[in-house]
């Protein structure tokens, strides 16, 4: 059963379209992630699922009811934001009890829900703070906990872990997906952080102008993206794209970069292209080795690129660079010309014209 | 460095001669006249409390004193309240905002001679309000508060918020559009009721903000000398005299220096007295 459904939503500020005609479906207790670069229609999405901003066309649905034309409060969410959005005079103890109180819960109710938020949150000593006197990261966990004692079915998060330095984003990205797994809410949440869209989604929309690019789980995404861009814009470091025209050969097709050429018997076509499809191939600098099985390759050295854990190495390829991901004790005294084997079942092509996967 | 500070202080010293003296300087000395025989002119020979006693027992003093009470609270209260509501109806309906601030502001472009003058002829029986509505047919129609004893003083708190409440909503307006738009968001998305937002949320956001207002509106109804003087002139009688009247009289007019500085005295120790206690909580609340 689906709990969020977007049917053909469409939103524009004057003549600006930020939303075309989007189509999303979130399934209960799934952890949607919508991915995208700045300005791309993220947030308006999310505020539209929220009812905070009116939409031009379309019909969105939560857990089986046209909320389309709902407050915001009656649609059954609960929300945080990328400010926090925390009331400011009020301590913490009220800022998760303010919207409870005013619903006129019974006192017992309101205590029982915000004791659990509190414990399940590691808010318990500090209920008694003002946001001013609370770290980033304990702010964020007060608006999730906020949200928490509505007990709400669906979540939705605007960026909560953008105003957080490095270390804390790690860990609240650890503590939002223990809350998932031990509560199991909906949740669609917007990030332009791929690594908290991979480490927490069980599916993503990639956005891009107003549309959604592809909506798969982090895998699909990550192993066959459906287009150029999402591509391009998922995994770090990003995918090698090098511009080559597709030759056939009776069944047998190839790529050609300038001199260079690279049969692809192994990768999987979805239909068969026509000779001289002009195209991009893409290969993510893990699937091009040293050594090993795939599409031998001559190239050039040109630099190292240590990262830690691997060092990054760049090759020259006919006109064209490559990265290769390498372990660090390999790439020490790389040099001079070498051979690169090319995981080429493992390769993404695109047409040039649509940037959509061949 | 060196150079630059010392032209700043420079700059700086005649204003701070000016404050010394002129403000702090003759404060001391009207608290000590007031301890003196001086009538017509200074007298240095000390009385004690006498011109105190004399004060209290002066009607005219009483009655301008408990004005000055009447006055001030519902002047600071009545702004406060109209100068926040107007602020909240600008805030939520943007259309016509540029009109209406300057609509709103404008009173306070105006001297208080002038609001008084304008007022004292919209108020007056004979060719105000109630003029008008007698001649567009209701010859019973009365309204005189400004001509009635006990009631003369009330048109002075209404010219008075009239001509304050457009400064108190422009500075609840700036603060208004202070708030984080996305509280207004979690709010909706909470459903709370917008006047609960405003009261449990907005306003005490606002608190430092009512602080700066309640400071304005209190040095308007300490100096509102003019008003009076231009709206009433302290009638019907001396109904509706306040003790700056009161002073700026008895010390040009009936030339009793030593009254005039008692009552000042007793003017500027009320005014400490009544704001202490709120200032104590408020600047005690700042330093937590
Ligand atoms: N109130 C508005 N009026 C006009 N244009 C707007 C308004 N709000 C958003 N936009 C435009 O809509 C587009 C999408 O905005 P949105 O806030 O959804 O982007 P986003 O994907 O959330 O980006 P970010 O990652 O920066 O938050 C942007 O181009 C933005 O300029
Ligand atoms: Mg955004």
């Amino acid at each position: 059963m689906s709990a969020v459904q977007v049917r053909g939503l469409r939103k524009s500020y004057g003549p600006l379209d930020v939303l075309r005609n989007i189509d999303l479906e979130v399934r209960e207790g799934e952890f949607t992630v919508l991915l995208g670069p700045s300005g791309c229609g993220k947030s308006t999405l999310l505020s539209a699922i929220a009812g905070l901003d009116p939409v031009n066309a379309g019909r969105i649905e939560i857990g089986g009811v046209d909320v389309t034309d709902l407050d915001p409060s009656a649609r059954g969410i609960a929300m945080v934001f990328q400010s926090y959005a925390l009331y400011p005079t009020m301590t913490v103890r009220n800022n998760m009890t303010f919207g409870l109180r005013v619903k006129r819960l019974p006192k017992a109710e309101i205590d029982k829900r915000l004791t659990w938020a509190a414990d399940m949150l590691q808010l318990t000593a500090l209920l008694d703070r003002k946001p001013a006197q609370l770290s980033g990261g304990q702010r964020q966990r007060v608006a999730i906990g906020r949200a928490l004692v509505q007990q709400s079915r669906v979540f939705l998060f605007d960026e909560p872990l953008s105003n957080l330095d490095a270390k804390l984003r790690a860990e609240m990205r650890v503590e939002i997906k223990r809350l998932h797994r031990e509560l199991a809410p909906t949740v669609v949440y917007v990030t332009h952080d791929q690594i908290e869209a991979m480490t927490l989604a069980t599916r993503i929309a990639v956005m891009r102008g107003g549309q959604i690019e592809q909506y798969a789980t982090p895998d699909e995404l990550y192993e066959r993206p459906q287009t150029l861009f999402v591509a391009g814009f998922v995994g770090s470091p990003a995918m090698n794209f090098l511009p080559v025209v597709l030759r056939r050969n009776g069944g047998a097709v190839a790529a050609e970069l300038g001199p260079v050429t690279i049969p692809l018997d192994a990768y999987a076509f979805a239909t068969p292209p026509a000779d001289g499809t002009q195209a991009i191939f893409g290969i993510r600098p893990e699937h091009a080795a040293l050594s090993g099985a795939g599409v031998q390759v001559a190239t050039e050295t040109l630099f190292m690129e240590p990262m830690g854990a691997d060092t990054l190495g760049w090759f020259q390829l006919g006109t064209e660079k490559l990265s290769a991901r390498l372990a660090p004790q390999t790439a020490r005294g790389i040099s001079g010309p070498q051979r690169l084997a090319l995981d080429i079942a493992n390769a993404s092509i695109f047409a040039r014209d649509t940037e959509q996967r061949l | 460095m060196r150079i630059s500070g010392l032209a700043a202080r420079l700059v700086l010293s005649p204003t701070v001669l000016v404050t010394v003296v002129c403000f702090y300087g003759c404060a001391v000395w009207t608290a000590y006249i007031s301890f003196t025989k001086s009538s017509f002119i200074p007298n240095y020979t000390f009385n004690g409390l006498a011109q105190y006693e004399r004060l209290f027992a002066t009607p005219r003093w009483g009655v301008a004193y408990t004005n000055m009470f009447i006055f001030g609270v519902l002047l600071v209260v009545g702004a406060l309240a109209v100068g926040l509501l107007l602020a909240i109806m600008i805030d939520r309906n943007v259309r016509g905002e540029g009109f209406f601030r300057t609509v709103m502001l404008y009173p306070l472009s105006m001297s208080f001679i002038v609001t008084g003058l304008a007022w004292q002829w919209v108020l007056s029986p004979s060719i105000g309000v109630q003029h008008f509505v007698r001649d567009l047919g209701f010859p019973n129609f009365t309204f005189d508060w400004i001509a009635q004893q006990d009631r003369a003083i009330y048109t002075l708190v209404f010219a008075g918020v009239w001509h304050q409440a457009g400064l108190i909503m422009a500075i609840m307006l700036a603060g208004l559009r202070g708030v984080d738009r996305d509280i207004w968001r979690a709010t909706k998305v909470e459903g709370i009721p917008t006047w609960r937002v405003y009261l449990g949320i907005v306003l005490p956001m606002l608190r430092p903000l009512v602080v700066t207002c309640v400071v304005l509106l209190s040095v308007a109804v300490v100096k509102s000398y003019d008003l009076v003087v231009a709206m009433t002139g302290g009638g019907p009688g001396f109904a509706s005299d306040l003790p700056g009247k009161f002073v700026v009289d008895f010390s040009f007019e009936r030339a009793n220096i030593g009254q005039a500085s008692a009552a000042a005295v007793v003017m500027l120790g009320s005014v400490f007295a009544a704001l202490a206690p709120y200032f104590y909580v408020e600047l005690r609340k700042r330093g937590q």
